[in-house]
């Protein structure tokens, strides 16, 4: 045996592979710690299925930070040499591979062959002391430095197993601190099934109730109690509200909603993912649907397909059936909530409201569930649909101005809810909800809007032309209806269309829009009829309305000036285009005013 | 400046400032859109757009408007509805404190795209000479630069100028030098490359072609083109691998031209059926792209339509494609050659029809029974079977289902219409015609029809019809006053009709007109005695109504007993739990104790914060629970029953519905130390006494704590009290406990209501310091 031997190569450059294992495959030097837990487990794995002898398989890891040394030590079937010649120091050639061929469901987790290379990116120098449990009076030392040549040699026999001790490079000294390992082993172990202790603690890390492993006849109390503690140990930033276990022929876990306040596109997803007992992912948010950003999931599932690296998964049919799996546990356990614990349910929904209606409208199962139960904002403050359709006489009224529009300040005044259709999801929930129970929806400061907040009345020809006569200016058309309250006599609405045709066709447009794009456009404004710039809506169940259209005469006059004023004043609030109007109608009120002193004057 | 560094500019500064939502919606905006998450994109904009006008910030406003445009036209080719919204923007994005927004070139395309996807070609030249312009302005390292010159060369393309349109891509790919991806412009070179036949280079860089930030919408649009270019090279099947399914792209019209150009393909290929199903997905397709406006694509599909319709040898289904061309045609401000090629269309399915032979069987009935599961083929048979017996009303209502499946809604209106002319005591016909034009959404017609069918017809079944359907027009209209008006009369003429029935004692029911729903559900008792929900409605009513008689028969069909013989229910049926809802429509549940079949009395005190107290109330519930057991723990509880009687379900919760009784009481809160065990039972006999009910809330581990004095176990609690009870005589108690206690008690709403202001201003104090309440 030479005292320094070569690594033999399967046609690879192992320092471009290392390079390419370390900056590409693996994004984390820590899937070096996860990688020699994997060899470990397997190698007990095997022992077990060749030894006769009855053992205890466990893990201990050993952090010396004084050392800058990492020490994975287990009790597995150990090396001889020539095992290690063959496959420790062959890339690609691990021994887990060839076991798996010829025991399909014995748990094994390695894969390809590469996990040992790993230890090379992290180390200095990677010792390996072996015991094999074929030749138990054995003891082999393994020593590497760079990872292309390597040092074989006998050593005293120690216990049946492995011992691999990492002397970190100091770029990656922190694997060496018993906290920050601590924290990684837990994560990555925890649904391992044989003890993995981290030194110098005697109970293990990965000692922990895993909700699916527990027996059936656990009392339910008690199982929840098992779910939420589970739950908490992945759910770094929320509490879990409530749990749903989540089972098939394929894959077993557990989905829960956070406790914590979310918006509708918050992305809270926390999804993790574990195969043959080994974190794979803890960020497989696309198993969750998009639209639950308030729920977070541990899925143990060994039909998945890690990448290569083994810190992704393959997004293939398993992953799709595994991601609707996921999505019906959820739509499920929210019906299972909704129906039998109210009180979480309340706090389900005050919680995610928003989120809700996202999801309310991403599936018709959901959107069953709550539309009864979630708010929307609304100028009455948050509220139920059937409340805002009981308060507005089996209407629902949603605005899209960022100002209050004058039908907006007059909704105020009835107590009638508007809703703010620029909050999230607000208009496409109010619509679905008008839609699915036929109430009419009405977009207010839209002119199918105001078609419906003012239906128009037939009123004789000559008396509309009478009307007319005294309220309109130039390029306004009267529309006579009749609306609530009686005591608004009338409303000025512009028409934007008109305004926006006025506007490209000046010539100032011509300076600032390009002659191409402009020409577009013309030939949209074109079709626009400019005659009516603005509709007055003239409310005649108002009784001023009716007298004025009665009465002729000064008074008359006066009247008709006032309300012309009313008229402006509240279309300035909707539009700063007509406040040049405003302070002419002003003028004219306080004339009209004078008119009216006088004439009361007269009267006395 | 590059749009990306002024939205990362921007982004960031909105996350320094705190609005961290605003920063991640915005980013989020343009992602979605490329996804194809449409739906999502819709909830979203009006959010941002007033975030937007909020912080007056007419750059974001223009970046929002952009995006929602990306999604309505370039995505869903909403051209119609959104063109004034791509004319304003453009005005919009031309003022002086915007023009200088870099998204203000994007908005230029958004305003193309409407003509593009309204009629490609006929404003091809428009197009050229508006891209041609704005890439004057602009220069190969902006962002931009690569969408408008894609738009170059689609209107190249659309004028039938493929190796100009290929060249130019080729020209632009060297202007952006050697950053440029080989693979820009992917579906213009596809195109061009097609166009000119070219197929396995076009095959072999469409094969090739990755765009990572291209999102959904790239790869369903790249793996449509491979399924055209594969199905052109006679590799049907790899096509039909390639092709994404109809459901996965019929919410994305921008998608619907090229699909059915590759399903052309492969069903000429053989490899997909030729059927009515096709024709039906296309005519849909067809129709939503003229619903939106892009007429030159839906012109396309219907033409695909009627050669497809032609060479499976149902012509007359190739003479509605052709109708629908035409209907399409007119349209077009600027038709091109449609029209001509429309004639020659119509003109090859006349020589078609001329030759084309349907069976008629030998009699009316052997029509209808005979028919075969190709309802495209029977609806020919059967309207030729009606050229033979024109008056025969089976025949048509045979015919009508057919033409119903093929979605000819309009032509079931015309041919009834027709139909009823000569016949008019063909009443289910004309009842068919009026349930067609509700469901057409033409309600004035539908009315009036209905109300003509009413006055023409002497006949009980017809005139309830009649009612029928008007009052589904009401009901559409969302008009319920009608609508209850309509049914009304539909009963005078059909008293026994269940529907219109089951819909009347729904409304009066839900208006609170108990009486009214009696009389309804007496008649549904009569006509359906074994119909569960009717008793369960009618024992609700006769409930409310005080006829505890009904409320005994109903009970008694439904297999419950009730011991008492006469007069009101008032029995222990055990505990469940009522829902009630707030002003705001919040759920909440009180616990109660069940009287009867849908009756309960309410023994937990409600929140004292709210306006209406129903500790003691008496309350009608709804009998179908929210909660109710599931089949599995009711067999489960069956099962265990003898072995295991300990097992406790929850409590059932039924929704309220009325109140019988008012509850007498009202309620406060105390809140403080907790007494001892002696001190409570005490105060709990001393507070019976006064009809007082004391019901602490907090659990075993509630505690409060003073900075100075200390922890103490606390308990909060409600207590109820009739209305007339002596207020002032409770205080005084609670006085005493207070003063027994080692820490702070407090009652502020008792004090307030005493007008005890001294008190009152202590106990707050104690509050403040105790953190209480």
């Amino acid at each position: 045996m030479p005292q320094e031997a070569q690594l033999r190569r399967t046609q690879v450059n192992l320092g471009g592979l290392l390079e390419v294992l370390g900056k590409h495959l693996y994004s984390t030097p820590a899937v070096a710690l996860r990688e020699l837990i994997q060899n470990a487990h397997d190698s007990c794995i095997r022992r077990g299925l060749e030894a006769s002898e009855p053992f205890d398989a466990e893990i201990t890891v050993t952090c010396d930070p004084a050392r800058r040394t990492l020490t994975v030590r287990d009790s597995g079937a150990g090396l001889t040499s020539t095992e290690i010649e063959t496959y420790l120091a062959t890339v690609g050639s691990g021994y887990t591979r060839q076991l798996r061929s010829a025991h399909a469901d014995a748990g094994l987790i390695g894969q390809f062959g590469l996990g040992f290379l790993t230890a090379y990116i992290v180390s200095d120098r990677v010792d390996l002391y072996t015991t094999s449990y074929q030749t138990p009076d054995e003891g082999w030392h393994f020593s590497s430095q760079t990872g292309e040549r390597y040092t074989l040699q006998p050593s005293p026999p120690q216990p049946i197993g492995t011992r691999v001790e990492l002397t970190l490079s100091p770029k990656f000294h922190e694997l060496a601190d018993v906290a920050v390992t601590e924290r990684l082993l837990s994560r990555f172990c925890a649904l391992l099934r044989m003890p993995v202790y981290l030194a110098p603690n005697e109970t293990p890390l990965n000692d922990v109730l895993v909700p699916w492993r527990i027996d059936d006849d656990v009392p339910d109390i008690r199982r929840r109690r098992v779910e939420m503690d589970f739950a908490q140990r992945f759910e770094p930033v929320f509490a879990p509200l409530v749990c749903f276990s989540l089972a098939d022929d394929d894959a077993q876990g557990l989905v829960w909603i956070q406790d914590g306040a979310s918006y509708a596109t918050s992305d809270n997803r926390n999804v993790s993912v574990y195969v043959r007992g080994m974190l794979v992912s803890d960020d497989a948010r696309d198993l969750m649907p998009p639209w639950a950003g308030f729920a977070s999931a541990v899925v143990e599932s060994d039909t998945l397909k890690p990448t290569a690296s083994r810190e992704d998964l393959q997004k293939d049919e398993t992953f799709e059936a595994i991601a609707n799996l996921v999505r019906e546990t959820l739509i499920e356990g929210l019906h299972h909530v909704a129906r039998s614990a109210p009180e979480t349910w309340r706090t389900v929904l005050l919680r995610h409201n928003e989120a809700l209606l996202g999801a309310a409208l991403s599936d018709d199962r959901l959107y069953n569930l709550l539309h009864d139960d979630l708010k929307v904002p609304t100028s009455e403050g948050d509220l139920t649909l059937p409340v805002v359709a009981r308060r507005s006489q089996n209407k629902v009224h949603v605005s899209l101005a960022t100002r209050g529009s004058p039908e907006e300040t007059l909704f105020r005044a009835l107590g009638v809810p508007v809703i703010a259709g620029t909050r999230y999801g607000a208009l496409p929930f109010a619509t679905a909800y008008a839609t699915q129970n036929n109430l009419p929806l009405v977009q207010m400061g839209t002119e199918a809007g105001d078609r419906t907040l003012f239906p128009p009345v037939e009123l004789p020809p000559e008396q509309h032309a009478r009307l007319s006569a005294l309220l309109l200016d130039e390029h306004q058309a009267l529309v006579a209806c009749r609306f609530q309250p009686p005591d608004l006599p009338l409303l000025l609405i512009p028409d934007r269309e008109v305004e926006l045709k006025e506007r490209l066709e000046a010539d100032e447009a011509d300076r600032r829009i390009g002659a191409g794009a402009l020409g577009l456009a013309r030939l949209y404004t074109r079709k626009v009829d400019r005659t009516v710039r603005a509709r007055l809506y003239l409310n005649l169940d108002c009784p001023v309305v009716r007298r004025l259209a009665g009465e002729e005469g000064p008074a008359q006059a006066a009247g008709v000036q006032l309300l012309k004023t009313l008229a402006a004043v509240l279309a300035s609030h909707r539009d700063t285009a007509t406040e040049n109007d405003l302070s002419s109608a002003l003028a004219g009120m306080t004339e009209a005013l004078q008119t009216l002193l006088d004439l009361a004057d007269g009267d006395r | 400046m590059d749009i990306w560094a002024w939205v990362e500019e921007f982004t960031d500064k909105l996350e320094q400032d705190g609005q961290q939502r605003l920063a991640h919606d915005i980013l989020l905006l343009p992602q979605l859109v490329v996804d194809n998450r449409h739906d999502e994109v819709d909830r979203l904009v009006p959010s941002l757009l007033g975030a937007a006008r909020q912080i007056e910030s007419r750059w974001l406003e223009i970046y929002v408007r952009h995006w929602n445009l990306q999604s309505r036209v370039l995505h869903r080719y909403e051209v119609k509805g959104l063109l004034p919204e791509a004319v304003d923007l453009l005005d919009f994005a031309n003022q002086d404190d915007t023009k200088t927004c870099p998204q203000s070139i994007c908005v230029v395309q958004d305003l193309a795209q409407c003509y593009t996807n309204a009629d490609g070609p006929a404003y091809g030249q428009e197009r050229l000479d508006v891209a041609r312009e704005t890439l004057d302005r602009i220069d190969p390292t902006w962002p931009c630069f690569r969408c408008i010159s894609s738009e170059y060369a689609s209107a190249l393309l659309d004028l039938d100028r493929p190796q100009e349109a290929l060249d130019f891509c080729y020209r632009q790919l060297a202007a952006i030098g050697p950053s440029a991806d080989p693979q820009e412009f992917r579906e213009s070179k596809v195109e061009a490359l097609l166009a000119l036949g070219r197929l396995e280079e076009a095959l072999a860089f469409n094969t090739d072609a990755e765009n990572p930030e291209g999102g959904e919408s790239w790869l369903v649009h790249k793996a449509i083109d491979q399924a055209r270019l594969l199905t052109r090279l006679g590799r049907h099947e790899e096509a039909l691998e390639a092709l994404p399914t109809f459901e996965a792209i019929i919410d994305t019209p921008a998608f619907f031209v090229d699909w059915v150009d590759a399903v052309d393909h492969i069903v000429r290929g053989g490899h997909r059926a030729n059927d009515w199903e096709l024709d039906l997905g296309l005519r849909v397709m067809a129709l939503r792209l003229e619903e939106n406006g892009a007429l030159r694509d839906a012109w396309r599909v219907h033409h695909r339509r009627c050669a497809l319709s032609l060479s499976r040898g149902r012509p007359w289904v190739a003479r509605h494609a052709v109708e629908d061309m035409r209907r399409v045609a007119d349209q077009l401000e600027r038709p091109l050659d449609a029209p001509l090629r429309t004639d020659e269309a119509e003109r090859e399915v006349a020589e078609a029809e001329a030759t084309a032979e349907v069976a008629v069987y030998e009699t009316p009935e052997a029509n209808l029974e005979n028919a075969s599961s190709e309802p495209d083929l029977e609806y020919e048979r059967m309207r030729r079977a009606l050229e033979k017996w024109p008056n025969d009303q089976r025949l048509w209502l045979g015919w009508s289902r057919t033409a119903g499946m093929l979605g000819r809604a309009e032509e079931i209106v015309e041919s009834g219409r027709a139909f009823v002319g000569p016949n008019p005591g063909a009443w289910q016909v004309a009842i068919v015609v009026g349930q067609t034009m509700v469901a057409l959404g033409d309600l004035d017609d539908a009315e009036a029809w209905s109300e003509a069918t009413f006055d023409r017809i002497d006949n009980n079944d017809s005139k309830a019809s009649a009612r029928f359907v008007q009052a589904l027009t009401a009901e559409a209209r969302g008009d319920r006053e009608q609508m209850q008006a309509r049914l009304e009369q539909v009963i005078t003429f059909d008293p026994k009709a269940r529907n219109s029935r089951s819909m009347l004692a729904r409304i009066a029911r839900d208006r609170g007109d108990y009486d009214v729903a009696l009389e309804h559900l007496e008649v549904l008792i009569e006509i359906e005695p074994d119909v569960p929900p009717h008793h369960w409605d009618r024992i609700v009513a006769a409930t409310l109504e005080d006829r505890w008689d009904l409320v005994r028969e109903s009970s008694a069909a439904l297999g419950m007993t009730i011991r008492s013989e006469e007069g009101p229910i008032e029995e222990n049926w055990g505990i469940c739990r009522i829902q009630f809802r707030d002003d705001t429509g919040s759920a909440f549940e009180l616990h109660a104790v069940r009287t009867g079949p849908v009756t309960a009395r309410i023994i937990e005190i409600s929140d004292p914060a709210l306006d209406t107290q129903y500790y003691g109330a008496s309350v009608v519930f709804d009998p179908r629970p929210t909660n109710p057991p599931e089949p599995e723990a009711q067999t489960n509880r069956d099962a265990q029953e003898d072995d295991d009687e300990d097992v406790e379900q929850p409590p059932l919760i039924f929704p309220v519905l009325d109140t019988l009784y008012a509850s007498a009481y009202t309620a406060f809160v105390v809140d403080g130390m907790k007494p001892s065990d002696v001190h409570f039972d005490a105060l709990r006999a001393d507070f019976a006494a006064l009809n007082a009910v004391i019901q602490v809330r907090s659990g075993a581990d509630y505690r409060i704590e003073h900075a100075a004095l200390g922890a103490r176990d606390a308990a909060y609690w409600y207590v109820a009290v009739p209305e007339d009870a002596d207020l002032g005589r409770l205080a005084e108690r609670l006085e005493t406990l207070e003063a027994a206690l080692d820490g702070p008690l407090v009652w502020p709403q008792l004090a307030a209501y005493l007008g005890q202001n001294d008190r009152l201003q202590a106990q707050e104090v104690v509050i403040s310091e105790w953190s209480l309440m």
